[in-house]
């Protein structure tokens, strides 16, 4: 490359590439916005990336990419969210905490062991596609429980044999021990959980409406509906 | 100056808070004699309820905070809840708690209190406790959560002396947040971020934001970057994914099932035979087993909701009928009475046509607004309400809508303003806000008259058909809409907000729950959409008149001339005539005005059809109905929309669009119909 952006240039050219991705027109004070800076900074940086010949920018008017930019806008954009999904599909921290990593890790890794990741978590994602491997399924279970699932590979997943399913899929009448709420529901996992939900907390499906859903569950000695789409996040032991 | 000093010594300021159905209204009403001023909270549509009364020699203050089950930022509602108690000058929170629920309910009270807020237990419902015979140590309670406990019933009015006088005996009591043990690992992870936090300068305790940094709240963590400790954020970030690979749970998990743990132990303490689930529920659930039931559910709602149309719009129809045949009179007496005394005819006009006519526009609505609220509210307080949300929510979600937006859906075709009105137990307001914009084009009754009159003379053999039509098109373009809508605009769009509702025991209501309730809603139509219902009449009477030298309403007045100017818009659409843009400028006022003002128009009853039968041909006249039908909301609709949303902005909006599609529509029909017959 004939041309080497510092740490901090490839940041504003992929805020400026989130930003045209949300808006139709780049302006500077959304960049300062979505950067977290303040206005003068942004001005430096543009003027940097226009130097570079990666942006045009006139005074007073919108930032576009050049081709150049954009395409190297779009490497650094699909670098970042696959090291996000690493880190946020397969190992499961939070989302926060994966995009603040993904940013160290982007810039602070080789070149090649980023390579390796990328390919990784193609990889595990793949996998677990198509289901052939049990490995995604297998870790998430032991980061849950910080046991290695005992496995026989003929039937069924890893779930089935530890008697754990989606509180979706009891029966009206029957009732489970929650086990978890799955992640990645936003603030529907603390409002369930405020509401009772904990790990440990016996359920009890005592109605289903009559078009199939929702479901009514007790809990805690009170009647609470939810959707089968929010049941679902629900992991159940069976009792 | 010092008079005010005394007086203010003396107010306390008192903010009730607690789960929904906790009985918080009962014990506002109770407290303050159900005398309220209801307005919003700023910048949000969610109620705000503020009473003020007398006890000894003190005034207090009281502000009713959203129904809510814990502090996360899980909603608005929560959040004004959380902001109020930290960021207000209160003297006191009362914790109203359902005491027959206490694992649920005192999850709330314990966010309170590790918050630090100078709180009241109030366990209410003690009658219910009283007749399953269980005891409540109110002693210990209060030595082991550090807070004053008070047992109420506020349905019998018992009780409340106490809470009265146990808000006093608090009002200056010196606050430690509560501390709650989570355990050596997650201690050691608070004090850290605990340490990080030094100097911090913000309303909420140390601990309290350490803890809820562990918990990755998003509304806490903004605050905290705000105030420039975003190393703080780290620390906790990092301290929580170090605690979850050991606990096996992420944090939050862990902390609210600690949190839980805690509320049991203090139940275990101090409650005396916790009833069986089974048993406690067990009325409820027999009448839950027919209301619910596959087969019987959804007739059960059908018939329910179909006994409160027919109620309120048969019996609210005839008191409608009696004020409008009342204001009517009233204006013609006057009129008369002008005219005897001398009084010039503008000013009669002013009065009769202006004046009365809009007051009267106002107070028609009114006896079926209060009916319909009052079975609404008796459904509300019985706890049926969230039975129908449940049946209904799987066919409302088809459409993108949750199950209570069912009921003001069905309420439109009676009439659309109280429908709106009946949105607003709707919880999230992405869905509230939908259901309120394509509520206008459910064909209200207002516009059966104008259908009458049209079918009546060129679809005399199959008036049925045209009719059915008609109103499968007003749900057609409802639903529609709600699609489009929720695909283009931002604020609108993404799935359906999650169910999560509490599914509460049914209760006997009191007379006075439901009449308090019903009486709000009336004032508020009144007051509120009233203003602006008058004011559009005002408006139309003045355009009407002037220049004084024309008739009433003719074609030379300001409105004969708008009438003229927008007619040849509605070429496409086959009915270019000043008339009949007349007829729909004053159909605004109520869509039934359309046939009056042909009337007049026209030139009295006898000539009207021979002249509609020249100006309209039957394709012309089907669809100068399908532009009755979804034109504009009427007046009333318009100002209640203003009143839920609480922006011009939606309001504008709407009316806008749907003159917009009713244009088309109109103009649709009229073409493909002429290219077909
Ligand atoms: N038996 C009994 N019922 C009550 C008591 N307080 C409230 N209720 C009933 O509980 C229901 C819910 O009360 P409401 O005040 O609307 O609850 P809110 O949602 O917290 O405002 C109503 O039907 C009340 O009549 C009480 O102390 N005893």
């Amino acid at each position: 490359m004939e041309y080497a952006l510092s740490e901090s240039l490839e940041d504003y050219l992929l805020g400026i590439f989130v930003v045209s991705k949300q808006n139709k027109v780049v302006r500077l004070k959304d960049i300062a916005k979505e950067r977290q800076v303040k206005l003068p900074s942004v001005v430096n940086a543009l003027k940097e990336l226009v130097e570079k010949g990666l942006i045009s920018h006139e005074r007073y008017s919108y930032v576009t990419f050049t081709d150049k930019g954009l395409n190297e806008a779009k490497r650094l954009y699909d670098r970042h969210k696959t090291v996000f999904k690493f880190l946020y599909e397969i190992l499961g921290v939070t989302e926060f905490i994966a995009e603040k990593d993904a940013h160290r890790m982007e810039h602070d890794l080789t070149a090649s062991t980023l390579d390796l990741l990328t390919k990784f978590t193609e990889f595990m994602e793949m996998s677990s596609k198509i289901g052939e491997s049990r490995f995604p399924e297998q870790f998430k279970y032991f980061m849950e429980t910080g046991k290695f699932p005992e496995i026989k590979y003929e039937e069924g997943g890893v779930m089935e044999k530890t008697k754990e399913k989606p509180l979706s899929e009891l029966k009206r009448g029957e009732s489970g021990k929650i086990v978890r709420i799955k992640k990645g529901i936003g603030a529907l996992k603390g409002k369930l959980l405020t509401m009772g939900a904990v790990p440990g907390t016996v359920v009890k499906v005592k109605k289903v409406a009559p078009l199939g859903d929702p479901i009514d569950i007790l809990i805690l000695g009170y009647h609470l509906s939810l959707r089968k789409e929010e049941a679902e996040k629900i992991i159940v032991q069976e009792i | 100056m010092t008079n005010a000093l005394i007086t203010k010594g003396k107010t306390i300021n008192v903010a009730l808070a607690g789960n929904p159905n906790a009985g918080k209204s009962t014990i506002f009403n109770a407290l303050t004699g159900g005398r309220a001023h209801v307005g919003n909270w700023p910048g949000v549509t969610v109620e705000k309820k503020e009473g003020r009364f007398k006890y000894k020699e003190y005034e207090f203050l009281v502000t009713d905070l959203p129904g809510t089950y814990s502090l996360t930022a899980y909603s608005i509602d929560e959040r004004i809840a959380r902001d109020y108690v930290t960021k207000e000058k209160l003297d006191v929170v009362v914790s109203v708690t359902d005491s027959t629920n206490l694992e649920r309910n005192l999850y709330l009270l314990v966010s309170f209190l590790e918050l630090g807020v100078n709180s009241v237990l109030d366990l209410n419902m003690a009658d219910i406790l009283e007749q399953r015979k269980v005891r409540v140590n109110t002693k210990k309670m209060e030595e082991l959560l550090g807070t004053p406990v008070v047992m109420t019933s506020a349905t019998k009015k018992a009780g409340l002396n106490e809470l009265k006088e146990m808000i006093i005996r608090s009002k200056d009591r010196k606050i430690q947040p509560l501390r709650i043990d989570y355990g050596k690992e997650i201690e050691e992870a608070i004090k850290k971020v605990k340490e990080s936090l030094s100097s911090i300068n913000s309303p909420y305790p140390v601990r309290f934001l350490s803890i809820k940094l562990l918990e990755g709240d998003i509304e806490i963590i903004k605050e905290v970057r705000g105030l420039g400790y975003e190393r703080s954020v780290e620390v906790a970030m990092h301290e929580g994914s170090r605690l979850e690979i050991g606990f096996g749970y992420d944090l939050e998990t862990e902390i609210i099932e600690r949190r839980y743990g805690f509320i049991e132990s203090i139940i275990r303490q101090c409650v005396r035979r916790v009833p069986t689930i089974e048993e406690k529920l067990t009325v409820s659930d027999k009448i839950d087993g027919i209301v619910t039931n596959k087969w019987l559910g959804i007739p059960i709602f059908a018939f329910l909701l179909w006994t409160t149309f027919q109620l309120t719009f048969t019996v609210g129809g005839i008191f409608a009928d009696f004020i409008d045949t009342f204001f009517g009179w009233l204006a013609e007496s006057s009129a008369i009475w002008f005219a005897s005394i001398g009084v010039p005819g503008w000013l009669s006009s002013l009065v009769g046509d202006g004046i009365i006519s809009g007051v009267g526009a106002v107070f028609v609505f009114l006896p079926t607004i209060l009916i319909l609220f009052a079975f609404l509210s008796f459904l509300e307080d019985v706890g049926y309400m969230s039975r129908a949300a449940f049946v209904m929510d799987k066919a409302m979600h088809a459409i993108g809508l949750p199950g209570k937006s069912f009921i003001p859906m069905i309420l439109g075709f009676g009439c659309n303003v109280p429908a709106i009105m009946s949105a607003r137990t709707i919880s999230s307001e992405k869905d509230r806000l939908l259901t309120i914009l394509i509520n206008p084009f459910i064909s209200c009754s207002a516009r059966l008259p104008v259908y009458v009159m049209f079918t009546g003379i060129f679809f005399k053999s199959n008036q049925g058909v045209v009719l059915f039509t008609l109103y499968m098109l007003g749900i057609a373009v409802a639903v529609l809409s709600a699609k489009l809508f929720k695909s283009t605009i931002p604020k609108l769009k993404g799935p359906v907000s999650p169910l999560v509702m509490e599914l509460p025991p049914y209760r006997i209501p009191t007379l006075k729950g439901v009449s308090i309730h019903t009486w709000e809603r009336g004032r508020e139509f009144l007051k509120k959409a009233g203003t602006i219902i008058f004011a559009g009449v005002i408006l139309i009477w003045l355009l009407a008149t002037f220049p004084m030298s024309s008739e009433y309403a003719s074609e030379t007045t300001l409105i004969g001339l708008i009438g003229k100017f927008f007619a040849p818009l509605f070429r496409p659409a086959g009915f270019p005539f000043w008339q009949a843009a007349v007829a729909l400028l004053f159909g605004i006022i109520a869509k039934e005005i359309v046939v009056g003002t042909f009337g007049t128009l026209f030139g009295g009853e006898g000539a009207l059809s021979a002249s509609l039968l020249k100006y309209f041909t039957p394709l012309s006249a089907y669809s100068f109905m399908v532009m009755s039908l979804l034109y504009i909301p009427c007046i009333a609709a318009i100002g209640v929309i203003y009143r839920e949303t609480n922006s011009w902005k939606w309001t504008t909006f709407i009316t806008a669009y749907s003159l917009v599609i009713g244009w088309v529509m109109a103009t649709v029909v009229y073409q493909v119909g002429s290219l077909l017959i």
